[in-house]
């Protein structure tokens, strides 16, 4: 009875095994200036099929080129709704949570047949002479959608005066760690 | 051996979950369904969905060559990777394998209803994703991603209110006692077809995908294969069910009133699941 009684709690208080629809492989290019972080450049790149669905809902030609008024339209019906998602961000400042309130300067393209989001998300965090810790990383909490780092997917746009390392604690996140320089 | 059977077991209970959400976060409103990051972090689940991803970009490629020519080759590909892509995918939260773990343990069954109820999950769901690609990809072509998302919720809405009663007729049924006033062969029928009704976004993708390209019957073949996958998967994990509940039968036989009880609060507790099943379709939909 015991065995089954853990049995039907794990059946009907847990969820396993990833169940997505569509794909996003993601790439950030965090942006420094002499004051500290002004934010970060994110990339998303979505699987054929959705990429496609796209291409075909919101292209005149159905030719993978993406006009600047398709652009407004894909931002308005396919991107926009993400704010209340948070745009899958999971940011974190020295531990507290960073509430994703915007992003800017949308973009979609097609590298091939893949569609490509590129948006901008505002963060200012000055820099001091202790080191400050964030972690970066952005998953689909619906689980709709896989969103997952694409290789070598950091890049740092660094100021003179600020040193920066990262690593990976797991596959879904960066740390990232900055400091002043020492004059 | 018993070792494995119980690994066995586990692993697919573990797989038949509840899941608050049918919602695409790229054009709908947000359900949340709790804390999943820890398990996206994980390897395991990276695996499954990377697996995914392959097979979603496999069939991509595949139909488009069959476009171009039809070989012997192209078409075991396509239905050999559609019938993996159905298993795997429908290990996954969601596909009414939660209705039919809940359902063999109310019921007593035979590894043959799991079989059955698996296959009219999985015809139904064909079956609808099949009319509805046509209807998306011929009829109101000019229906974007919105229109397609708000039909499939409705649809999602009237299964939940149809599950709902049934799960409010078996909860009845238990408070008075009545084991048998549908025929469990209905019940199935009923249940799977229910069940089966919530369209899958990838079925309905590769039937438009195939209109596009204009080689619909591959599509369909793709999502019929895609289809008896998800049938293998969700009738396999029945039968564990039905195996496990036999188990615990064996198990409390000793003492026969005890068992009679605990099978009517587990008639009753299962029943109270696929009522709130059905209400959670319906209000994360609404």
């Amino acid at each position: 009875m015991r065995k089954f009684v853990i049995i039907c709690f794990i059946l009907f208080s847990m969820q396993l095994f990833s169940h997505p629809h569509v794909w996003i492989e993601y790439a950030v290019e965090v942006v420094f200036s002499e004051e500290g972080l002004q934010g970060l450049e994110i990339e998303w790149t979505f699987d054929e099929m959705f990429s496609w669905q796209i291409v075909m809902d919101y292209t005149e030609d159905q030719d993978y080129e993406i006009s600047e008024e398709e652009n407004k339209m894909i931002e308005k019906e396919a991107f926009a709704y993400l704010a209340e998602f948070d745009y899958f961000a999971d940011f974190y400042l020295n531990g507290k949570k960073f509430e994703v309130k915007k992003a800017e300067n949308f973009h979609a393209k097609c590298k091939g047949e893949f569609l490509v989001y590129h948006f901008y998300i505002p963060w200012k965090v000055p820099v001091k002479k202790e080191t400050t810790y964030l972690k970066i990383s952005f998953f689909d909490e619906t689980i709709f959608c896989e969103v997952v780092p694409k290789k070598d997917g950091l890049k740092i746009k660094k100021a003179e005066n600020i040193s920066a390392e990262y690593s990976m604690p797991d596959r879904i996140t960066y740390q990232l760690n900055f400091w002043m320089n020492k004059e | 051996m018993k070792t494995l059977r119980i690994v066995l077991i586990v692993f697919f209970l573990l797989s038949c979950v509840f899941i608050f959400t049918r919602e695409n976060p790229l054009t709908g409103e947000k359900v949340s369904i709790g804390q999943s990051s820890l398990l996206q972090k994980s390897s395991l689940w990276h695996t499954i969905a990377g697996w995914q991803k392959d097979m979603n970009s496999k069939l991509n490629h595949i139909l488009k060559d069959m476009k171009q020519s039809f070989k012997l080759k192209y078409f075991l590909i396509l239905i050999s990777v559609s019938l993996l892509f159905g298993v795997i995918h429908a290990i996954g939260p969601g596909h009414g394998k939660m209705i039919v773990g809940a359902y063999f343990l109310k019921e007593k069954a035979s590894p043959i209803n799991a079989l059955k109820l698996g296959s009219i999950i999985a015809i139904t769901h064909s079956g609808l994703a099949i009319l509805l690609g046509i209807l998306f990809g011929i009829i109101v072509k000019s229906m974007k991603m919105h229109g397609r998302i708000d039909v499939q919720n409705y649809i999602g809405i009237i299964s939940g209110a149809f599950i709902t009663l049934l799960g409010i007729f078996y909860f009845w049924q238990k408070i008075k006692c009545k084991n048998h006033s549908l025929p469990g062969k209905k019940n199935e029928i009923l249940l799977g077809i229910f069940s089966g009704m919530i369209p899958c976004p990838v079925s309905m993708t590769i039937i438009l995908f195939s209109i596009y390209l204009d080689v619909f019957f591959f599509g369909f073949l793709s999502v019929l294969f895609f289809s008896v996958g998800m049938a293998c998967t969700i009738s396999l994990l029945g039968f564990i069910i039905i195996k496990s509940r036999h188990l615990i039968s064996r198990i409390s036989i000793k003492n026969k009133q005890k068992a009679q009880a605990i099978q009517r609060v587990f008639g009753i507790v299962t029943s109270l699941l696929i009522i709130i099943i059905g209400l959670n379709l319906i209000f994360t939909r609404l």
